[in-house]
């Protein structure tokens, strides 16, 4: 069973914007609490988070909030190290014609998931296209699987 | 009853009632050792009691969250940030 994981900010954000995968998230974030999962994300999460709080005009406090209660529980940001950089660095290389390649950023959060053996879990679609090969990823759809490993 | 005395910079000395099954387990703990097993258990529970308050707390912010609608996906936010 994982007890670590990496979450894409996106996936965050879902608990105060009104999406149709919206429940997932919470039911994840929850169930991950329960189990005493650890939540690891770069330190980037955090800025991402808030801009993205801004952005949607939901209130920033509110969402700075929720980022320091979860911090309290499970929620660890983390300055990546040299070596998930350059993993992070190796995945951005590793696109395809078609699909593209990956950004740093996305990059960085799969790194770190790779880096500690967790899965890094996203709601996007692109990413995954983009990197699958390398493993380690989880669509938030599927996210119950990571518990049944 | 509690009363707590300090001994030196980081321990304290204080008295308090045992039940007498915790009693009877801590007899079995040698001598010696009794604080430090006492000091485990008590940090093992209060820190979960801690952690089960902040958790509760975390999943009522949770529930008052009243969920904003963006004009695109929080996927869409994130790409258009991490874009530039």
């Amino acid at each position: 069973m994982a007890k670590q994981v990496v979450i894409d900010s996106s996936v965050f954000c879902k608990l105060f914007l009104q999406e149709d995968d919206r429940q997932q998230a919470i039911d994840l974030i929850v169930m991950l609490g329960e189990k005493d999962c650890q939540i690891i994300v770069p330190s980037l999460f955090l800025y991402e988070v808030l801009s993205v709080a801004t952005m949607s005009s939901y209130p920033t406090e509110l969402a700075n909030d929720l980022l320091i209660q979860h911090q309290k529980i499970n929620l660890k940001l983390i300055e990546i190290d040299n070596e998930t950089i350059h993993k992070a660095i190796e995945i951005t290389k590793k696109g395809h014609q078609n699909s593209g390649y990956p950004s740093f950023y996305d990059s960085a959060y799969h790194a770190l998931a790779i880096q500690n053996s967790s899965q890094f879990i996203t709601a996007d679609k692109r990413h995954k296209a983009k990197a699958q090969q390398f493993g380690y990823i989880t669509m938030l759809a599927d996210w119950e699987t990571i518990f049944s490993v | 009853m509690t009363s707590i005395q300090s001994n030196i910079s980081t321990n304290y000395r204080t008295t308090f009632y045992l039940t007498a099954e915790n009693k009877a387990l801590l007899d079995q703990i040698p001598r010696g050792k009794k604080t430090a097993v006492v000091n485990k258990a008590l940090s093992l529970l209060l820190k979960k009691m801690l952690k089960e308050k902040d958790n509760q707390r975390f999943l009522e912010m949770i529930q008052e969250i009243k969920p904003v609608k963006a004009y695109i996906s929080s996927e869409d936010m994130v790409r258009e940030l991490r874009n530039g």
